[in-house]
């Protein structure tokens, strides 16, 4: 054991530990205080909900509709079954090992594959970004891109488009976009607008490259775009409330991820931003969901199609969104205890998990695993496992 | 279609854990199935963030007892792991006022909950300078390490569970691992 992360996996598992299960029956606690509001309300709830039942009854038995398919009347429970076999296996050619220290030994962080064998990400000293840099599987090389100078580069993963690199960053409450080729070269600003805040905390933007624009959602909704060439933003026509998803699409409501302010209908909404095409998403069974993209839903046991068909049972429980439109991140648990984290593409049904870390209280998950669209990645022993999932057929 | 990169579009939960039960009517049966199924979990995880058995299992209970009256859908364990972050919180400020008084010759009730000697010697020397270095680490940074390197959870959850983004959870790792490194005198 020599890693200071080992160390300190050892330490609080250790210090963990010294709490044991007596075995004793655990009654809930009960409850600290009442709720102050009454529920006046509570008949008229049920008044309105025996209304609507009935007429559900009436119209429903009246109508003569074709008989629906089958769906499963509720969600399936926690997943405990086979575990995946590895991903090198399942997607070879997607799998790659990299260095986690580029020239210099600052450390490297990927953040987008440019091509099927070229990484761009950023090089850190000390903790701060300081240059764009991007590495050849074939060459087992680095270049750099460009160097980051300017302070406040926001600790997003920049993108990638049109032959360009991007990425915003925070000065004198101004959001600034920054885009190099990448071939290497000056980075220029590409345009500056008000930032947003939430009380003293920066809310970052979404960005992406698309027709040599740079085009993003600010925290608080609507489509912008500027050509990469420079110029003021402009903000796109009928994207008020929207939050850009995967160009040209965009989306609302945005999950949140809070859990006293998770949406139950995330981007159920969606409009193409350049033709105003719309398409809202369904559940097959009317329930709310955890995430959609452009093609699939997911909730944590199941994955179903925006128009509410297709519903497919999920081999693990869903820890996360959808990723490049058709993936998700899945916990395994196999019927021997075994847990596993998996990477399963909906569109295929395909499944390989992502490695299995023995620790003193059993194998498990590899605990770092960097999610997002386009990779999955995780560092391991001073190695740098990438998943490119655009490199998934 | 051009994917958006970036971490922008955080996530989520995890998924063994993120046993979001499936709308039962019965909210009182749901939380007494999490509180039976995870109160080991729970209690270890704050002992970890308030240092001693007693306040953890404190700080356990008073969850559970305000988590009466939530609807079901509420009832998801990274939701609670947010409860027993934000009471381990209170535990340690209510600690830091106590100490502040006893600093000024007005009490002892303040005491640092500190660990006992047959604790010290159950955990070995290595293990107690370890978490001792991360007893001195700030709040924010030691909740990071505790969720990421305990609980193995990834940026996402810890974003989710921290009420943070996914990039502030990378730096606030990556500072806390820093400074832990120079509270061990770069011997880890």
């Amino acid at each position: 054991m020599t890693s200071i992360e080992d160390r300190l996996r050892d330490a609080m598992a250790a210090k963990a530990e010294t709490v044991r299960d007596d075995g004793r029956p655990r009654a809930l606690p009960t409850p600290r205080r009442r709720p102050s509001r009454g529920r006046w309300w509570a008949p008229l709830a049920v008044a309105v909900a025996i209304v609507t039942v009935v007429a559900g009854i009436v119209l429903g038995t009246r109508a003569v509709s074709p008989p629906a398919p089958a769906v499963r009347p509720t969600p399936p429970g926690p997943y405990v079954g086979p575990i995946a076999p590895p991903i090198k296996k399942v997607w070879p050619g997607a799998v790659h090992e990299i260095p986690t220290t580029g020239p210099g030994g600052r450390a490297f962080k990927p953040d987008v594959f440019v091509s099927s064998r070229v990484v761009v990400g950023r090089g850190f000293t000390r903790n701060r970004p300081d240059g764009i840099w991007s590495y050849d599987l074939d060459r087992r090389a680095f270049s750099r891109v460009a160097p980051l100078k300017e302070l406040g580069v926001a600790n997003e993963p920049v993108v990638f488009g049109s032959g360009f690199v991007a990425w915003s960053a925070l000065r004198d409450s101004m959001t600034e976009i920054w885009a190099v080729p990448v071939t290497g070269g000056v980075p220029r600003r590409v345009t500056a607008f008000s930032a947003v805040f939430t009380g003293d905390s920066y809310q970052g933007i979404e960005l992406a490259i698309a027709d040599s624009m740079a085009v993003w959602s600010p925290s608080n909704g609507g489509v912008y775009q500027v050509r990469l060439a420079g110029g003021r933003p402009a903000p796109v026509k009928g994207t008020k409330g929207y939050h850009l998803l995967a160009w040209p699409w965009a989306g609302r409501p945005k999950q949140e991820w809070m859990p006293d302010q998770s949406v139950s209908r995330p981007m159920e909404h969606l409009i193409d931003v350049r033709t105003g095409e719309r398409d809202d998403a369904v559940h097959p069974r009317k329930e709310g969901w955890q995430d959609c993209g452009v093609t699939w839903c997911v909730n944590s046991r199941e994955a179903w199609r925006r128009d509410g068909t297709g519903l497919r049972e999920l081999p693990g429980n869903a820890a996360a969104g959808i990723y490049s439109d058709r993936f998700v991140l899945l916990h395994q648990k196999g019927t021997d205890g075994k847990r596993a984290t998996a990477v399963h593409d909906i569109a295929t049904g395909r499944t390989g998990i992502l490695g299995l870390l023995p620790t003193r209280m059993g194998e498990r998950a590899f605990p770092t695993v960097h999610v997002q669209d386009g990779m999955f990645w995780y560092q391991r022993d001073g190695r740098q496992v990438v998943v490119n999932l655009n490199g998934i057929r | 279609m051009q994917q958006i990169g970036g971490g922008a579009r955080s996530p989520d939960m995890n998924g063994e854990t993120l046993t979001r039960l499936s709308a039962p009517p019965d909210a009182e049966a749901v939380l007494a199935g999490l509180y039976r199924e995870h109160w080991l979990a729970l209690v270890r995880l704050a002992v970890l963030l308030v240092g001693d058995r007693e306040s953890a299992e404190d700080v356990v209970q008073d969850v559970f007892a305000r988590l009466h009256g939530r609807s079901p859908e509420a009832l998801t364990l990274p939701y609670i792991r947010t409860c027993v972050l934000n009471a381990a919180r209170s535990v340690l400020r209510r600690r830091g006022v106590a100490l502040r008084w006893a600093a000024l010759g007005l009490g002892r009730a303040g005491r640092e909950a500190e660990d006992s000697a047959e604790m010290a010697a159950l955990l070995g020397e290595s293990r107690q300078e370890m978490l001792a270095a991360l007893a001195v680490l700030p709040k924010r940074q030691r909740e990071a390490l505790v969720l990421r390197y305990y609980l193995d959870l990834s940026d996402a959850e810890i974003a989710l569970v921290t009420r943070v983004r996914q990039s502030t959870v990378r730096s606030t790792v990556a500072r806390a691992l820093a400074r832990l490194q120079r509270e061990l005198g770069g011997t880890a």
